[in-house]
């Protein structure tokens, strides 16, 4: 990952006072502690400074299931979601608990913008919201509907 | 994805001139194909220039199985590779063919840097080759091991 300078850890809570959201800092330098109550559930954010890039995470965003019924469904679900979310990816970590993040360069302070730092919040907000609860369901309730896997998705009613 | 200006086009192109790499232009406006060889196949790169984004695609990067048990063996380990990957990260396609992609804000021409167009082309080019064999053999044998799946042979002890 690299070292994390101070001028960095500055211009990142610098940007959480702008955006008029509190943080904790977290152990190691460059970590910081938030999160925000979104339409159906509350979420933690950690936030992750390196030398190169910025990253915003939910872990887990959905503990992982234990059925394999479920997990099929949920993974090609989550990978086919990866395709039309922008910036955003969904993971697994390696206790198969499913993990959201925004990553985005940020070689220099003068590079990453406030604008950024804004819009990364603002997208990980917005995917929270959109995309939560489906998830969840597919996490813990067999066939609890898919868009991209339930057939007919793709009928054209035109 | 909303129109993208000529300037935007002409600063992509004027990135692909500095990288070295020639590149046609696709169908849509702002969308390039280019390729490149890696240690162990030739690769077709799809590049989309938005008006907000800026997108690198290997698609397919790998077929997808037809055998559901294959199939729930390679999205399993794909996602744990995003866990991995910085930036980049593998999706599924309609088809359920394996796609790597990076994507990036591309707010305005200004903002949009060649060194972020560099990293882009690099990344995709570096998560090629580190997860190309090991994501194909997922997609076609059943039982191909996954270093992320399979748990690690349990060590010899010599005390």
């Amino acid at each position: 990952m690299g070292e994390v300078d101070a001028a960095k850890c500055e211009m990142v809570e610098r940007y959480f006072t702008q955006y008029g959201w509190k943080f904790n800092r977290g152990d190691e330098m460059g970590t910081w502690h938030t999160g925000f109550r979104g339409e159906v559930a509350s979420f933690n954010i950690f936030v992750r400074v390196t030398e190169w890039w910025i990253y915003f995470i939910i872990n887990p965003f959905v503990v992982g299931p234990k059925n394999d019924e479920l997990k099929m469904r949920l993974y090609t679900h989550i990978l086919r979601l990866n395709q039309d979310i922008n910036v955003a990816k969904m993971c697994l970590d390696r206790d198969f608990d499913v993990v959201l993040t925004v990553e985005l360069p940020c070689d220099t302070p003068e590079s990453f913008q406030y604008s950024e730092f804004e819009d990364a919040i603002n997208l990980l907000c917005h995917y929270c919201d959109t995309y939560y609860l489906e998830i969840l369901k597919l996490a813990t309730e067999a066939g609890a509907p898919s868009k991209y896997l339930d057939t007919g998705s793709d009928v054209d009613l035109s | 994805m909303g129109e993208v200006t000529q300037d935007r086009i002409d600063l992509i192109e004027s990135y692909f001139a500095k990288y070295g790499w020639t590149y046609s232009r696709g169908t849509d406006p702002g969308t390039w194909n280019t390729g490149f060889r890696g240690n162990v196949t030739n690769f077709n790169m799809f590049v989309r220039a938005t008006d907000y984004w800026m997108l690198f695609v290997v698609n397919p990067f790998a077929n997808g199985p037809k055998d559901p048990a294959m199939a729930a063996r390679l999205h399993a380990h794909i996602l744990r590779c995003n866990d991995e990957m910085y930036v980049a990260k593998f999706c599924l396609n309609k088809d359920n063919n394996v796609i790597l992609t990076v994507d990036m804000p591309f707010k305005t021409i200004d903002t949009f840097q060649y060194e972020e167009f560099e990293e882009g082309i690099n990344l995709i080019c570096d998560n090629c080759d580190r997860y190309y064999l090991e994501v194909l053999r997922l997609a076609n044998e059943a039982g191909a091991p996954s270093r992320l799946l399979d748990p690690p042979p349990s060590g010899v002890d010599i005390t």
